[in-house]
């Protein structure tokens, strides 16, 4: 049953009810939600079909009493003389076909290095922004001409759902460890430590188990000796080190607090301005009270704002946006932490570098870090022992490379 | 006297309930649609129910409505009549294909 049928729920009443049922069942009348009530029958019927109950009723010798009528043309003909309203309803069905002719949103996803800004200025030299027509837009050249004019993006979709541009992007990923794909290099020790573990994955170790290392110390030579069957030397084949080597080593913590800080003091009343922005003219309500009010030398002012954007559906976008901004004026003034307070926030900024090391894979053997508080504030100091990954990539010379190879 | 002309016999309306009529149930039908792997319902017409939950039920070939109350539904249907009882019932559509049921069904039973 569509939603918007005309019907029409009469009562039918006499004695012969289920048979003008079933007659109607035969002359192929549909009937719905029929409630029964001792001898009458409450029936729910299309408005088409009712002229042709008359032979029906004829026959059976009920009677139909119309309850209720229900659909648009009984609608409109109950309201034929409010003329006015049926043209309200005429032109707002009429504006809102104009504005769904239009683009008045535009989104963009998947971009971290490029704006939005810089990706809606390209698009603004295609002629496309808001408020231009749906039809004029060609999708596939978008596509085609962001990809062209920016580098970095390998994969463009735009797609229009109603009002609303789409456009989702994937930027090229950036090379992270340069060093280990631009050429050779050894594995260099980053801390002095006692090495605990050593696994080799490619290249020739250069320490052994408990060997004690300097910072900067070779732990893994990003080169391979082959030899001669008579043990001289035959080549080097340079490469880029690779291998976990753990150590143990010991780390300065040194954190220092300042018992006095700036807090901000929020004593003024706050006040907001609603503005009207509509296909970018934007229609404001006086600021009355940051006119009126003095500023004085040490005020300052938070500025909260943002924007609703108007839309019938999901993805039907209004030209319409009320911009909502909030002035939170406040003072800065100069408070002095307390000792527990220092104490408290000392131990869980150590609480979360000790976490963060630990998910990083160092394991905490030892851990003297002490707090101490005096009249400026607190620091804390101590020495942290620790076993984990000691390596990081050095890229060997191209000098050193050509040099060792004269030498073969 | 009157009940007896065989004009009268020929034009009275033959009602669904003949004991002939009911004993005609086709099972050599039915048994020839299972044989060539065919529905039923494409041989034999037959009432067909499609139910959801114990809320709503809906029959298709049915003849005509014998009863309509709140607690029992009476459908004609070819070759018998089913009986459904229940709750609150009502024929929330009825058309030339199909009745649509709905309430508390407790019970159907085929006559």
């Amino acid at each position: 049953m569509p939603v918007l049928s005309n019907r029409v729920q009469c009562l039918v009443t006499g004695e012969q009810t289920l048979r003008f049922v079933n007659l109607c069942r035969n002359n192929g009348i549909e009937l719905r939600h029929l409630i029964r009530d001792d001898n009458a029958l409450q029936i729910e019927i299309d408005a088409k079909n009712f002229k042709k109950l008359r032979p029906l009723v004829r026959k059976t010798h009920v009677k139909i009493h119309i309850l209720n009528r229900q659909g648009p043309a009984f609608f409109f003909y109950r309201h034929k003389k409010r003329w006015w309203f049926l043209i309200g309803a005429a032109a707002c069905a009429g504006i809102i076909y104009v504005l769904s002719l239009f683009i008045w949103q535009i989104d963009i996803d998947g971009n971290s290095k490029y704006t939005e800004d810089l990706i809606l200025q390209a698009l603004a030299q295609m002629n496309v922004k808001t408020g231009c027509r749906k039809s004029e837009i060609d999708l596939p050249k978008i596509e085609e001409e962001l990809r062209i004019m920016y580098n970095e993006i390998t994969w463009v979709s735009a797609s229009i759902t109603g009002t609303k541009l789409q456009i989702e992007l994937r930027e090229g990923n950036l090379k992270t460890s340069e060093v280990s794909e631009s050429g050779p290099a050894d594995l260099v020790a980053d801390e002095d430590a006692v090495i605990t573990n050593l696994v080799v994955r490619q290249g020739t170790a250069a320490v052994h188990y408990g060997d004690e290392v300097k910072k900067g110390d070779v732990l893994i030579k990003g080169r391979v000796f082959i030899y001669n069957e008579d043990e001289t030397l035959k080549k080097v084949d340079y490469l880029t080190a690779d291998g976990d080597i753990y150590g143990r080593y010991q780390h300065i913590y040194e954190k220092n607090y300042r018992r006095k800080h700036e807090v901000r003091e929020y004593k003024e009343k706050t006040w907001m301005i609603l503005a009207l922005e509509a296909y970018g003219k934007r229609i404001q309500v006086p600021d009355w009270q940051g006119i009126i009010r003095k500023m004085s030398a040490g005020d300052r002012m938070e500025v909260w704002s943002w924007s609703k954007h108007f839309r019938l559906t999901p993805t039907f976008y209004l030209p319409l946006a009320v911009q909502y901004t909030e002035y939170v004026p406040y003072r800065n003034t100069i408070q002095n932490y307390t000792d527990d307070n220092l104490k408290t926030m000392a131990a869980k900024d150590l609480e979360k570098y000790l976490n963060e090391l630990e998910k990083k894979g160092v394991q905490i053997i030892s851990n003297s870090v002490t707090i101490s508080l005096d009249a400026d504030g607190g620091h804390v100091k101590g020495t942290l022992i620790l076993d984990g990954p000691i390596g990081k990539e050095v890229p060997i010379s191209s000098e050193h490379m050509a040099s060792t190879r004269h030498n073969e | 006297m009157m009940k007896q002309h065989k004009r009268f016999v020929q034009n009275q309306v033959q009602t669904h309930f003949s004991q002939k009529e009911k004993k005609k149930y086709p099972f050599w039908k039915i048994a020839m649609a299972t044989f060539f792997q065919v529905p039923d319902e494409t041989l034999v017409t037959l009432p067909v129910f499609y139910g959801v939950g114990r809320h709503r039920l809906q029959v298709e070939n049915y003849s005509s409505i014998q009863i309509y109350q709140e607690e029992k539904i009476v459908l004609h249907c070819p070759k018998m009549s089913v009986m459904i009882v229940g709750k609150g019932l009502q024929i929330t559509r009825l058309n030339e294909d199909d009745v649509m049921i709905e309430g508390d069904i407790k019970q159907i039973e085929y006559r």
